[in-house]
């Protein structure tokens, strides 16, 4: 009975496994795999030219604002004025020089090369701040060496040893200062 | 209400606070940097710059350098009066305190405040009093090095994984150095070691003695016991050091410096960094001494230590990355402003406090050491890698060394240049080469080669014969030679990562955290295994684009 009825039904054909897969099928697995590595190569160098692109659009657009700067008028900003402040400094020592020496039309020609640099200066926004005989202003200037002496109150600005440099209420750059003690006290140097 | 980040130091304070995710320190009185200086004038206590400006005037009425005496019983005496260490520096704390308030417009209250690690207990409760007289409370005392360790790892230079940093901290006047271990949210201070009388104005007064010393030799003038000249001289020593950090040579020019016999004598040479460098060796060499016996306490080899973070504006002498880059075979790091990496690091620690997203700092660094083939001094070495400008270095940058021709009347020399983190030529990439021709000279000879690496990856080489007019300037493009490489168009690291950034934003959940995890693989790869997280990261971009 049992074996006429199983001739009749079968739960679930009987599969026979081939030993590997036919030659077509690994041809076309290899083909996939394949296109799919080239498909992700694509993928990954779109999206890296995607990031260039990015990255080219901020320089671009960093580049132009450099250029916006360099064509307003504040470009002045970006001058270096390093070696012609300090020129300037050396300029009043020569000027002093020339007068305590005697040589006073010398140091007045020189002094009149000096206003027309400062004029230069001003006209750009900056100002050189030397305030000989004065209290020092420790916003602008450090004092770097004390002079005892008593021709002149104790505590004023007995030389400029660089002058400050401001534009409007921002200090550009600092200054130098020596100043007075009373000659009881001596002079500490720098 | 924010929460600020405090770096108390022993030369200069910094205050800072997260700005749009990132931390930034707070200009106060026009500068970040504060001079820890406090002057008890007549009229009322004056701190920071305008102190230090009036300090040689007023010696006997102004304190400096006042973090050494913390923690310590002793007063400090003034004119009709003393002071403890905590009050004074309580002053400075103010000072930052109104500052920040001022170029804020808020209350500052809440604050991390650094100390050195080897601070010991009476030290650091002394700390967190000068706080509280300031008006502050802190939510925590943070380890210097700790604070800086912080920050280099919002920028990438520290990795997930758990590591050794060596932190090298060299200051104006203090020198310390730190072994930190550093695992996931840990960061142990595992040893220190330091000087707390050794830093950068140790070297300018070496350099106002070498120029006061070749004013003697060429114009027989001494200049001791002249206060204004000495001044100068100080002032064009630290030119000179900060200029020498770039160039091989700077012109020293001090016209009217002085006057012997009635005449204006002037100073006018050029120091060379190699006589700078050779006036610093003895120091540098001992910071290095220290940095091992901090290793060693740690119970460490100096190979053990995976990354150098630099910090302290004296880190910026070449000599002393050249030195530790020849002391640990790691990866130093100088991507942070020195200056105030501490400070920046303790408002990143402040922001983790409250809870806020601290976003990863992009720096347009050098990813590879860049420079040339040389011969070495020893036996014949074919592949020797000079590098001139060194991976981790911020962009853009130029950078000088000085080499030498090795025959007498050489017709020319082959500039072979190298990019790559390997030590010898044979594991790095050559990206260009050219031939500079040379006038006869005896063997010896110097050849400045300057290289200029722009943010656009180009490098522009100049090679110089010194003494003569030889010269010659290549550009090469970097991004070309690194697309044979990876055989697809370059794309700087800090796009990478900024893309990221941006596609993080939109993202929540596990996305996100997958993303985080891509995005620290690509920051702490190298080499080949950068490549392959660069593709990983191309990839889920990919997925997550649309």
């Amino acid at each position: 009975m049992l074996s006429y009825l199983s001739r009749l039904f079968q739960r679930k054909p009987a599969v026979v496994l081939p030993a590997g897969p036919p030659p077509w099928a690994t041809e076309l697995a290899d083909q996939i795999a394949n296109q799919t590595e080239v498909a992700q190569k694509l993928l990954r160098a779109q999206a890296r030219i995607a990031l260039q692109i990015d990255e080219l659009q901020s320089r671009l657009d960093a580049g132009l604002q450099d250029l916006r700067k360099t064509a307003a008028p504040a470009a002045v900003e970006t001058t270096d004025w390093t070696h012609l402040l300090d020129a300037l400094d050396r300029l009043d020592d020569v000027v002093q020089s020339a007068h305590a020496s005697g040589a006073a039309e010398f140091g007045l020609g020189l002094q009149h090369i000096a206003d027309r640099l400062h004029a230069q200066l001003r006209q750009d926004g900056l100002e050189r701040r030397a305030a000989l005989g004065r209290t020092p202003d420790a916003r602008l200037v450090r004092v770097v060496a004390t002079d005892a002496r008593d021709d002149v109150p104790a505590g004023t600005v007995t030389r400029v040893v660089r002058a400050a440099v401001t534009r409007g209420a921002v200090v550009v750059r600092e200054g130098e200062v020596v100043v007075s003690t009373a000659q009881t006290q001596g002079g500490s140097g720098a | 209400m924010s929460l600020f980040g405090i770096d108390l130091g022993t030369t200069n304070s910094v205050i800072a606070r997260m700005e749009g995710g990132t931390p930034r320190a707070l200009a106060i009185d026009g500068s970040a940097i504060v001079p820890s200086v406090v002057l008890y004038g007549e009229g009322g206590v004056i701190v920071g710059r305008e102190a230090r400006n009036l300090a040689l005037l007023h010696p006997e009425r102004t304190l400096v350098s006042v973090k050494r005496s913390m923690g310590r019983a002793a007063s400090l005496a003034l004119p009709g009066r003393t002071v403890r260490p905590e009050e004074v520096s309580a002053e400075i704390l103010k000072k930052l305190k109104d500052g920040a308030e001022l170029a804020t417009g808020e209350t500052v209250r809440d604050v991390v405040v650094t100390a050195p690690a080897y601070f010991d207990d009476a030290q650091r409760r002394a700390t967190l009093e000068a706080a509280q007289l300031a008006g502050l409370r802190v939510l925590r005392l943070l380890n210097e090095p700790t604070a800086a360790a912080m920050v280099y790892e919002q920028a990438g230079a520290v990795s997930d994984e758990p590591h050794l940093v060596l932190v090298y901290d060299l200051g104006g006047g203090t020198f310390d150095v730190s072994v930190l271990e550093m695992f996931g949210d840990v960061r142990e201070v595992k040893a220190t070691a330091g000087d707390t009388h050794l830093g950068g104005d140790d070297f300018d007064h070496l350099l106002v003695g070498r120029l006061r010393d070749e004013l003697l030799r060429r114009e027989g003038a001494d200049v001791r016991g002249d206060p204004v000249a000495e001044a100068r001289l100080l002032r064009l020593a630290e030119e000179s050091k900060i200029a020498l950090s770039a160039a091989i040579a700077v012109p020293v020019k001090a016209e009217f410096l002085t006057a012997k016999g009635g005449k204006a004598v002037h100073l006018d040479f050029v120091l060379r960094r190699a006589e700078f460098e050779d006036l610093i060796r003895p120091h540098i060499a001992r910071t290095m001494d220290m940095a091992l016996q901090a290793v060693t306490a740690a119970g460490l080899q100096a190979a053990d230590i995976q990354r150098v973070c630099l910090v302290g504006g004296s880190t910026r002498i070449p000599l002393v990355r050249q030195m530790l880059g020849e002391t640990f075979a790691a990866d130093v790091h100088e991507e942070i402003d020195a200056d105030l990496a501490v400070s920046l690091g303790a408002a990143v620690q402040a922001a983790v406090m409250q809870g806020e997203t601290v976003e990863r700092i992009l720096v347009d660094i050098a990813a590879h050491d860049l420079g040339v083939h040389v011969r070495s001094d020893g036996p014949w070495e074919p592949n020797d890698f000079a590098p001139i400008i060194h991976r981790n270095t911020v962009l853009p940058t130029r950078r000088e060394r000085e080499f030498y021709t090795v025959h007498d009347g050489q017709p020319a020399v082959d500039v072979l240049v190298f990019q790559g983190n390997a030590p010898t030529c044979a594991g790095n990439r050559r990206v260009g080469q050219f031939e500079f021709k040379l006038k006869p000279a005896p063997s010896g000879s110097a050849v400045q080669c300057a290289f200029e690496y722009d943010l656009d990856g180009l490098v522009r080489v100049s090679v110089a014969q010194i003494g003569t007019k030889q010269q010659k300037t290549v550009a090469l493009r970097l991004a070309d030679a690194t697309e044979a490489q990876v055989q697809a168009p370059a794309v700087p690291a800090g796009a990478v990562q900024r893309k990221a950034e941006a596609l993080r934003e939109r993202l929540s959940g596990p996305a996100r955290e997958r993303l985080d995890i891509l995005l620290a693989q690509f920051v702490g790869a190298e080499g080949e295994q950068r490549v392959q997280a660069e593709e990983a990261l191309l990839d889920y971009f990919v997925d997550h684009e649309a």
